[in-house]
């Protein structure tokens, strides 16, 4: 028993110095984190106006601040697109040597939160990640805009290139990680009330018509998509727009029955008892 | 007389529960919901220097980083974690540039998984690493340079870009 109270504080302070050392040691290692959360990718735009897309980038699982820039890699000829933050150039202090970083924005690492705080720093957003609660994120806006006279209907597609780097890394290789962000974008008529006209029917061809023989595979290749679909049968579970009708109306009309069933039996049933 | 009426008026609220369900205009709305696209990624090297291959004679190939494990699996030179945060299936892809004129990327290379399986040796342009990798999944790099005959000497250095995209 002497023995085990000699033996205690050393093997506490071993484990203490092992503990330390490990923590030392997850200090010095360096995690590389670029996190991005992307929100709506399919955006819409009226002709000669503006969409904004936005991605959040945050840093929770590194240990170094993660400089990130952004080029537009892909876009419609005549439509401009532009990212905000823009790129510039920071100065930064990198183990006591000043270093010059073109970036759009530089994100710190922070740790997620469980409830979303009520002060926000500025130029910052708390994103919700699931389980692991809330992250500081900064947002990038990319915004879109389309000629006045892009036709209703066109489609375009924005590629958004985005470079993480970090700095004093002393390795023969840096290490860098690379991302791309797409928005497809679509060009509307910006009508939000709702509006729907018959504008007659489709005439058939005499091969179309009820009766004609009929081929369910196009004959090449090139085969003509159907601009109406044909018709399908309805599924077991219902009978038609007849039958569907029916079946809804069917407590209705029993009601109707028992009603009227009533209004002849109950007196008769009545007067006979008196 | 007063029977006849309450008997009558019980039958009205009655088939009048039965027919109201009927009468409901029924409306159909449609609901839709945009997830955001979350990639979360960390890659850390197992030294606490950086990817470091040490003194190296010319006309030397394949040699390690001095950090990873050579003999077994135990300690990859680069580990790519898919952070739990991320929620679509990644693909990673990695290309670099040249160390000098005379140490071309293409003398470089990456192991997958494990440290003695077949090498894939880079380029300029992304090389497939890994794809449609699961969140929460770490994926692990051993790392080789080879040096020509007429490599100029010196301190020479590259980037090593990882590219960590939605697997389509």
């Amino acid at each position: 028993m002497v023995e085990m109270k000699r033996i205690a504080p050393v093997l506490m302070a071993a484990i203490l110095l092992l503990v330390s050392a490990s923590l030392v040691s997850a200090q010095d290692e360096a995690k590389y984190n670029f996190a991005s959360a992307q929100g709506n990718k399919q955006l819409k735009v009226i002709p000669g106006g503006a969409v904004e897309g936005v991605i959040y980038f945050y840093n929770i699982e590194g240990n170094r601040i993660t400089h990130i820039s952004l080029e537009i890699s892909k876009a419609p000829d005549d439509w401009i697109v532009e990212i905000d933050p823009p790129q510039h150039e920071i100065q930064v202090n990198v183990s006591g040597k000043i270093v010059t970083v073109t970036e759009n924005l530089h994100v710190e690492p922070s740790q997620a939160v469980a409830q979303e705080p009520e002060e926000v720093p500025e130029g910052m957003v708390y994103i919700k990640l699931g389980d692991l609660g809330y992250a500081l994120a900064k947002a990038v806006h990319i915004v879109v805009q389309v000629p006045e006279t892009v036709e209703i209907g066109t489609q375009g597609d924005i590629l958004i290139a985005a470079e993480a780097e970090w700095l004093g890394q002393t390795g023969a290789a840096a290490i860098k990680q690379a991302r791309e962000f797409e928005f497809f974008v679509e060009v509307t008529s910006g009508q939000t009330e709702y509006t729907e006209t018959i504008v007659g029917e489709v005439e058939k061809t005499e091969t179309e018509k009820p009766g004609a023989a009929q081929s369910t595979q196009p004959e090449s290749g090139e085969g003509v998509k159907p601009e109406v679909a044909p018709p399908t049968p309805p599924p077991a579970s219902e009978s038609g727009p007849v039958g569907a009708s029916l079946m809804r109306w069917l407590p209705a009309i029993i009601a109707g029955v028992v009603v009227v069933l009533a209004a002849i039996l109950i007196p008769i049933i009545v007067r006979r008892r008196d | 007389m007063k029977k006849i009426l309450i008997s009558l008026a019980m039958v009205l609220v009655l088939a009048g529960t039965m027919a109201v369900p009927a009468m409901a205009v029924e409306e159909g709305v449609t609901a839709s919901v945009t997830v955001s696209e979350v990639i979360d990624i960390t890659i850390s090297d197992a030294g606490d220097n950086g990817i470091q291959f040490g003194e190296l004679d010319p006309d030397t190939a394949d040699n390690p980083d001095e950090a990873q494990s050579t003999a077994d699996d135990t300690i990859p030179a680069v580990t790519v974690a898919i952070n739990p945060a991320t929620n679509v299936n990644c693909n990673v892809s990695l290309k670099g540039t040249d160390f000098h004129t005379s140490i071309p990327i293409t003398g470089a290379s990456f192991a997958e998984g494990a440290h003695d399986v077949a090498k894939t040796y880079m380029t300029t342009s992304y090389q497939s690493v890994a794809t449609s990798v699961a969140p929460n999944t770490d994926v692990e790099l051993w790392l080789f340079l080879s040096i020509p005959s007429g490599a100029a000497g010196g301190a020479h250095s590259s980037t090593y870009t990882y590219q960590i995209v939605k697997t389509p």
